[in-house]
């Protein structure tokens, strides 16, 4: 019996420290993230699942970077930077943060926006004279940004992780999804573990761009603040740790059932498709329109979640930058820039998704490009930070840990680079 | 109005000796700590030109300051360099871009820059800069008409506090330890761990009990950790018993048991046997240190003993009478309660047992009760705290209103 109550005190307690790391991670699951696996999954099948186990390891070993950063220092990464690196690279990194993760707040709004087409499509809602699926889509982006700034403006810390935790649980649409969709197990589980290469420039490029949208420094951002929010101390260092491990595998075992679900209809059927709208409608013949209304859901779901963290993530960094008070538990009044970013960031991204003819793919690309240039800079920062060891003392990396860190630096700065020069090849 | 000088503009500059020949670019200004109200400028770090070293050299060798080159007044060869003394800091190193505590504003702030201006004639740092001029001066763009909407903000180098960097924490500033503990506390919660200890470690353990109690509970932990065993066991003895209960709970128990053995037998015992208890009930709520007295006392006998132990108590507003052997150990049956203002106006050699309200048993509370039932009392009989007793009916401690407020409204 004492046995069992030191025990439940033990998980009552982890669940106390649990937060900035399973949603951070799961966070990375984004509209954007989502297209890739699923399209992944439906143009090469089972072949590319392999991968989701170095990705899992990039992103326990980067996570747990942030995690000792921000316990250690109590600081975000963008004050570690500043006070490392000073204002002039602090600012070139901040600017290509921020349009990094404008536009890909943009493409969580074209996430919401998807999601509700997918839906409408299937119900065939602008069949008639008026385009009511049009309007249902344009309602969800409006009240969807609306409900995102009342919730984190009004919330406290805890009130909004406690959210985004509760978001998290419906990411079992798309486990649900890939069961309807009746995938060869075996063959699914033994793609996982036996790598198979191709040397077909698509499959090259796909692979690069799963690895690559796993890694994003708005993802750092949000999760060393929201430690140092928290106000996590060293002795909960391992719980902590647990945290972003438990969250880096649960990510990619959602990322395991997208990819199947779409490899189980689309890829064994042949169908050709490009965005992810075609591949919610293409689920619905083969798995049952529960499928493809599960599927448009965990898309709505996951673009609401990113879209709610990545205007956070980046007021964040630009005020923890400049030195501007932040934090979710503040209020309008007391750290004003730190709002007046989230605000402009969630206005201004769902504004351009509702503008007819805006130049969605463009911001995106933008957004993309960025993205890509800042990855590098990035993990060299975080890199030199987790191994300075005047700021971490006794946690700083040392050894193996810090050669495996810049070996991830260079893998994933050569991906990188791939991924930017790609268009330049096809 | 003369033009105001910072240490930005000076980063990098080059270095020419009396001939006109570059020897070297700054890297960073050292300031010494004195007696005076502003630190002095008394030396620059340059990197030789040929060498690439590192070298220190003294201010007074600067012939003209300007603000892209600063020419010495002798050539090259003649350049002595100097050693660092331990009064010295590295305005660069050790607080541009550092964190900084702005003590009128109460508040951490980061520096963008720093005001340097001549005193008789040398150069002494004045203030900080934290605005976003000082930004925009840092990258260049200060100049520029679109930018001149931006004003400076200067916090006086007087008003503001240096944490954890070369310069001994022994110079906290006056102003500094004038704060409020909630005001010291705020500022300790936005510091790195180690700042924090830092700043704790250096008031003294009365002051950092205050600031401790003050400081949210997830933070506690924390910046206990980064201070030493001595220093917290200094800070935990002059704590009272239900903050020592409410913090011993929220850490793990093999810590809060090495903690528990530090502190004297009295309070250990105290502390004990409330760790039991949940938060919401009144053993987890109650304060179990209460001015108590004897039954057979007189006033006056009243009044010596508050004269005498009232140093242990934060505030006294009631005294707690106590059918106990010798009165005022702890433990024993309540028989009543007596007023400072009784205390006061009654006659000196009356009974205490004459004068005190008896507390009937349906004023009391168990000490499992929960907090509804003792908020519900505490509002059906106008009290502004309870007196708790425990199973076998004695008495230990009260809840006042205080207490169950702060349950209800945590946040504030």
């Amino acid at each position: 019996m004492e046995f069992l109550k030191e025990n439940w005190k033990k998980v009552i307690f982890f669940l106390s420290i649990m937060g900035p790391g399973i949603i951070t991670a799961t966070a990375g699951n984004d509209s954007g993230g989502i297209a890739t696996y699923a399209v992944a999954g439906a143009q090469f099948g089972y072949g590319l699942l392999w991968a989701l186990i170095p990705v899992a390891i990039l992103l326990i070993y980067t996570l747990d970077i942030s995690t000792k950063l921000g316990i250690v220092t109590r600081l975000g990464l963008a004050a570690l930077i500043r006070e490392k690196f000073r204002v002039k690279l602090t600012i070139s990194l901040l600017i290509l943060v921020l349009i990094a993760n404008f536009g890909t707040t943009v493409s969580e709004f074209a996430g919401i926006s998807s999601s509700f087409q997918i839906i409408s499509n299937e119900l065939n809602l602008n069949g008639g004279d008026i385009p009511w699926g049009t309007i249902l889509q344009t309602i969800a982006v409006i009240l969807s940004s609306i409900i995102i700034w009342i919730f984190i403006v009004k919330g406290n810390y805890r009130r909004v992780e406690k959210v985004f935790l509760t978001l998290i649980v419906f990411y079992a649409a798309y486990v649900i999804s890939a069961f309807l969709a009746k995938p060869d197990w075996p063959v699914a589980v033994k793609s996982l573990v036996v790598p198979t290469f191709s040397t077909d420039p698509a499959f090259l490029f796909t692979m690069v761009g799963v690895i690559g949208t796993t890694i994003a420094p708005w993802m750092y951002f949000y999760h060393n603040s929201t430690i140092a929010e928290k106000g996590i101390s060293e002795d909960d260092l391992k719980l902590s740790r647990i945290d972003s491990c438990v969250g880096s595998i649960l990510t990619n075992i959602i990322v395991f059932f997208i990819m199947v679900a779409a490899a189980a209809t689309i890829f064994v059927n042949k169908l050709p498709v490009k965005t992810v709208e075609d591949i919610g409608h293409s689920l619905i013949p083969f798995a049952g329109e529960y499928a493809g209304y599960l599927f448009a859901f965990g898309l709505f779901n996951a673009s609401i979640f990113a879209a709610a963290i990545l205007p956070l993530s980046t007021a964040y960094a630009i005020c923890e930058a400049l030195g501007w008070e932040t934090g979710i538990d503040k209020g309008f009044r007391e750290a004003p820039q730190f709002y007046s970013i989230f605000t402009g960031m969630i206005a201004t991204g769902a504004l351009i998704v509702l503008i007819p003819h805006a130049p969605l793919l463009f911001i995106m690309r933008l957004s993309q490009v960025a993205n890509g240039v800042v990855l590098p800079f990035f993990l060299v920062y975080l890199l030199l930070l987790a191994e300075d060891e005047k700021l971490m003392g006794k946690y700083a990396a040392r050894g193996i840990v810090r050669w495996f860190g810049w070996l991830i630096a260079v893998i994933l700065i050569g991906l990188d680079i791939t991924l930017l020069a790609a268009p330049l090849f096809t | 109005m003369p033009t105001m000088l910072f240490l930005s503009q000076f980063l990098d500059a080059q270095v020419v000796d009396s001939a006109d020949k570059t020897v070297g670019k700054i890297l960073d200004f050292i300031a010494t700590t004195s007696e005076k109200k502003y630190p002095e400028i008394t030396a620059f770090v340059m990197r030789d030109r040929h060498t690439k070293e590192e070298k220190i050299i003294p201010f007074s060798y600067i012939a003209n300051l300007g603000k892209d080159e600063v020419t010495l007044d002798r050539l090259e060869g003649k350049i002595q360099s100097r050693e660092i003394s331990p009064q010295d800091f590295f305005l660069y190193r050790d607080i541009l871009d550092k964190q900084i505590v702005d003590v009128e504003g109460t508040r951490v702030v980061r520096v963008n820059d720093l005001q340097i201006g001549m005193i008789s004639g040398k150069p002494h740092v004045l203030s900080i800069d934290i605005s976003n001029r000082g930004i925009l001066r840092r990258i260049g763009l200060d100049r520029l008409r679109i930018f001149s909407f931006v004003k400076p903000r200067f916090i006086d180098w007087e008003k503001v506090q240096m944490i954890g960097s070369s310069l001994k924490l022994s110079t906290l500033s006056s102003e500094l330890v004038k704060l409020h503990p909630a005001d010291l506390a705020n500022i300790i919660e936005d510091l790195a761990p180690q700042q924090s200890g830092h700043l704790i470690k250096s008031l003294d353990s009365e002051t950092a009990a205050k600031v401790f109690e003050e400081l949210e509970p997830q933070f506690r932990y924390a910046i206990m950790k980064s201070i030493d065993q001595r220093s917290t066991t200094e800070i935990l003895s002059h704590m009272p018993v239900d903050e020592l209960v409410d913090y011993f709970k929220s850490i793990p128990k093999r810590e809060s048991r090495k903690l528990m053995g530090n502190l004297d037998e009295e309070k250990k015992k105290a502390v004990q046997k409330l760790v039991q208890y949940e938060d919401d009930t009144a053993g987890g709520l109650l304060t179990s240190e209460i001015l108590r007295g004897n039954p057979n006392w007189t006033i006056a006998d009243a009044r010596d003993y508050i004269k005498e132990i009232s140093d242990s108590f934060r505030t006294i507003n009631f005294m707690y009478i106590v059918n106990d052997k010798d009165g005022v150990s702890g433990g024993g049956k309540l028989a009543g309660v007596i007023s400072l203002r009784s205390i006061i106006v009654a006659n000196p050699s009356e009974k205490i047992s004459k004068v005190m309200k008896r507390i009937k048993k349906s004023q009391t509370i168990n000490v499992n009760a929960e907090i509804e039932e003792i908020a519900e009392m505490m509002t059906k009989y106008n009290l502004s705290s309870v007196a708790v007793l425990d199973d076998e009916e004695k008495f230990i401690g009260v809840v006042t209103i205080d207490d169950v407020m702060r349950q209800f409204v945590p946040d504030a």
